[in-house]
């Protein structure tokens, strides 16, 4: 009865594996992470040992040794730090208690969006850097430019974001609310801001990575304090230690804050 | 008369398309709907019912004519009338409690305690106990209209407007849906105005059937079902349903004929 035909039945399916898109196992995840990061760093120290490489690019070792006496002489890498982060803090901060009203007044108001978002636009496609310059003439090389620089370029990154997020907002889901005898400021605090919430937080994420990039740009101009001015001072006198040490500070420092804002998002939007 | 509720009297409906021609919806639309009525309206994709419903609900305008609740002309959405939509429109930032209890927030009529209870009484009339945490992403599409039905009923609205509340459902969780709606209706006698593309749904459901015909919109016949409730998936099998059935589907059918000429 089961006899044996080439096209007849030949053990249970082995099945395929499929592609889901999908994280794969925890576990496996960390490893393959832990993995990666001590043989970027072993693959650093390798070839670092090159002399013609190592006259550019310092080793783990040296930049530790930097790192050591930068912090050792008069404190000067935290000074640094501080200095720079407080550039970051107070111009993103800045732009970002400024995005949110403009970009809740553009999606509120369609003659208020007419008049601004021309300018929004336009100002959004020059690179930020551009305007240091201008700006250095106007507010010269103090803190002041700096706040300025930063400002600008990150409000106009989340402006635009949030803009976009309010648009997106389910009309459904307002129309409702009007079935239940909402007023129009109900709209506004019970739905709008709400639903908006996650492109919030989408915006300040973009906004960190630009305020950095705005920063260092900012910072290697006429200043003798902050990250960026230490890289480029250390440049000048060949201390290819300094420099690596403070293109990685900043990497740390950009890798922080974004695990903080995706850290948010995670506690305050588990129902997305 | 004293009975009346909705009182609507030759409503024209055009909508202005940017450079098109007007689209003509409603034309000369009257009906008039009494207190604990269940009417379903039927007909085809595009005819209207949607605006139709949407005017009711304050939610639309209108060119001419008169639309009124209680004698009192309707100028605006409220929650005298409760309105359930095809796509649940539940806040997906609320659990299934959050969005019932947010449905009252603005009567200012109960404190917190008591939407506590009312939301409670409701998603016990929708049978989801146990899912009170839920977020809306977290739920089936029968579920989330069970929500949206339960929130809408937690305001105690004069009457329902439901708009193909089932359309997106699959066969079987749309025949339960059905049955609840029924057992609600034949308890609390709220007044619904049900718009459905499905002939059978509106005669389970209705007291009195509006067939609507197309472009413009219009209402062609308005069908009285004298089927006794309480009704249930066995009435399918009645041979007056199928009477009724019949002669709404001979309506329609000879609309589509006409239309596609
Ligand atoms: N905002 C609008 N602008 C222009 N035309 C519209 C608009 N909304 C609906 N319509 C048109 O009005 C007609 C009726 O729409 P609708 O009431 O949604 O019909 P139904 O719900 O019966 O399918 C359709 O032809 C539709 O294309
Ligand atoms: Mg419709």
């Amino acid at each position: 009865m089961f006899s044996k035909s080439k096209s007849g039945y030949s053990g249970p399916r082995k099945s395929r594996k499929l592609k889901d898109f999908g994280d794969g196992p925890k576990k496996t995840q960390r490893l393959i992470t832990a993995v990666s990061i001590i043989s970027g760093i072993l693959l650093w120290f390798i070839i670092t040992k090159i002399p013609s490489i190592n006259t550019f690019l310092a080793s783990p070792k040296q930049v530790f040794g930097a790192f050591m006496s930068e912090t050792a002489a008069n404190n000067r890498y935290w000074k640094d730090i501080a200095i720079s982060l407080q550039r970051v803090f107070v111009g993103f901060g800045l732009g970002f208690l400024c995005a949110i009203p403009i970009a809740f007044l553009m999606g509120w108001y369609p003659k208020f969006r007419n008049l601004v978002e021309p300018w929004i636009q336009f100002f959004r496609t020059i690179p930020p850097i551009a305007l240091i310059p201008l700006v250095i003439l106007a507010l010269g090389l103090g803190e002041k430019s700096k706040y300025t620089v930063i400002f600008i370029s990150t409000f106009l990154v989340m402006v635009v974001t949030i803009f976009q997020g309010i648009r997106e907002v389910d009309r459904t889901l307002v129309k409702a609310a009007y079935t239940f005898g909402a007023t129009d400021k109900n709209i506004f605090f019970d739905i709008m801001i709400p639903a908006a919430f996650p492109f919030i937080l989408v915006a300040a994420r973009l906004g960190i990575a630009t305020a950095l990039t705005t920063l260092i740009a900012a910072e290697l101009t006429g200043t003798t304090f902050g990250i960026g001015a230490r890289i480029q001072g250390a440049q000048q006198f060949m201390n290819t230690s300094i420099v690596l040490l403070g293109i990685i500070s900043i990497g740390v420092i950009g890798y922080a804050l974004d695990k903080i804002i995706l850290l948010i998002e995670k506690k305050t939007t588990r129902w997305k | 008369m004293s009975d009346n509720l909705i009182h609507i009297e030759n409503v024209n409906k055009t909508y202005v398309v940017k450079g098109g021609d007007d689209v003509e919806v409603l034309k000369n639309v009257s009906l008039d709907i009494s207190n604990n009525e269940f009417v379903c309206v039927v007909g085809p994709s595009g005819c209207g019912k949607t605006t139709l419903l949407n005017i009711v609900a304050g939610l639309e305008t209108f060119n001419s004519g008169l639309v009124q609740m209680e004698g009192q002309n309707i100028i605006g959405p409220g929650p005298d009338r409760g309105v359930i939509f095809q796509q649940y429109a539940l806040f997906p930032w609320m659990t299934v409690r959050k969005n019932i209890e947010y449905g009252m927030k603005y009567l200012n009529k109960y404190t917190a305690k008591e939407k506590y209870e009312i939301s409670d009484k409701y998603i016990k009339m929708v049978n989801l106990v146990g899912f009170e945490n839920f977020y809306p992403k977290e739920l089936s599409g029968g579920m989330k209209q069970r929500v949206a039905i339960a929130r809408a009923y937690a305001i105690s609205p004069k009457v329902m407007l439901m708009d193909e509340p089932f359309g997106a459902l699959d066969a079987q969780t749309r025949a339960q849906l059905q049955e609840d709606l029924l057992r609600t209706w034949e308890k609390e006698k709220t007044t619904c105005f049900f718009i459905t593309h499905d002939v059978d749904e509106a005669v389970l459901l209705a007291s009195k059937v509006v067939i609507m015909s197309s472009k413009p919109g219009q209402i062609k016949e308005i069908v009285k079902i004298d089927l006794p409730y309480p009704r249930n998936q066995a009435t399918k099998l009645d041979d007056q349903f199928n009477v009724y059935k019949n002669h709404i589907w001979d309506i329609v059918y000879k609309m589509y004929l006409e239309v596609n000429k």
